[in-house]
């Protein structure tokens, strides 16, 4: 039915790049990150410092604070619009292998599905101006006051995404939270 | 709901690849919908159509639109575009999540 021809189905303003998708991941550093900030806070900017809370094990809050990026729809994204800012946690990626503890060449195998994209729910960003080697993780998103962001976090932005790369985005998010369940899922009716 | 009913749902949640599944999904033009308790109605959906329409007894009908049609479309064009992309896309292995599980017990601290 599609062939692997992708171009039918990419949105009229990402067909130019068709090319450069069919050679992914070669040159995915050079279309990902869009070449200016644009005066709005867009779905896939990156923020830096941004507070990110969860439940862990024991039923408690635990804290950190780290690279963000957007993923509420950008319309949901700008002041007064939303409550939140629905926000993923971005990890660097040198600093995560050097805390791993998968070894060998279950490490390097890892790094390499990573960096590659093959993971789905984590979306691997490539060293630029701004920011170094480091991954988006959708498995652990956060709401942040939307008040609180714009107001404390919003002039730390550090990359925005291109056309191509916010596409990208789209189709990492769509295959994570819409890929089939396992035939193992007994669901009631 | 029988064991027949359970069977006749079973494939809609197979763990096959994205692509044969939601094409599964898009050619299926009769399927059944859950009412409630003991309630099923068969359910004519187009499913890439201008309309998704369902009946069940004593119910009006329903129409969700062109809007449920261009969202269904949209996601299942880049969940389809997600796989041609990019050969290969899986989940974590249980030993890639304890990994990530326990990178992330370093980085986050109890409040």
């Amino acid at each position: 039915m599609f062939g692997d021809d992708i171009v039918a189905y990419l949105p009229e303003r990402v067909r130019p790049f068709a090319d450069q998708l069919r050679q992914f991941p070669t040159g995915y550093e050079k279309w990902i990150y869009s070449t200016a900030l644009g005066s709005e806070t867009y779905q896939g900017d990156v923020f830096t410092a941004v507070p990110f809370v969860c439940v862990d094990e024991d039923g408690g809050p635990v804290i950190a604070e780290l690279l963000g990026m957007v993923v509420s729809n950008t319309c949901d994204a700008q002041p007064n619009q939303g409550d939140f800012v629905l926000i993923a946690p971005i990890t660097d990626l040198q600093d995560y292998k050097e805390n791993a503890t998968l070894r060998g060449d279950e490490l390097d195998n890892h790094v390499r599905a990573l960096t590659e994209n093959k993971i789905s729910n984590l979306m691997f960003l490539p060293g630029g101006q701004n920011i170094r080697d480091c991954f988006v993780d959708f498995g652990r998103l956060c709401s942040v006051s939307s008040e609180y962001f714009h107001r404390e976090c919003g002039q730390r932005r550090l990359v925005s995404l291109s056309w191509c790369g916010h596409y990208f985005l789209l189709v990492k998010l769509a295959y994570h939270f819409t890929r089939p369940e396992s035939a193992d899922a007994r669901r009631g009716p | 709901m029988t064991e027949a009913l359970l069977e006749a749902a079973a494939p809609h949640a197979t763990g096959a690849v994205f692509f044969d599944w939601s094409i599964g999904e898009a050619v299926e033009s009769s399927s059944r919908i859950y009412l409630g308790p003991g309630l099923w109605a068969d359910a004519q959906i187009d499913f890439f159509g201008d309309t998704l329409n369902a009946t069940d007894p004593g119910a009006q009908r329903r129409s969700f639109g062109l809007q449920t049609s261009e969202l269904a479309k949209n996601w299942w064009q880049l969940a389809t575009v997600a796989e041609v992309l990019i050969p290969g896309l899986r989940e974590m292995t249980l030993a890639e999540k304890e990994n990530l599980r326990q990178y992330y017990k370093r980085v986050y601290r109890k409040v």
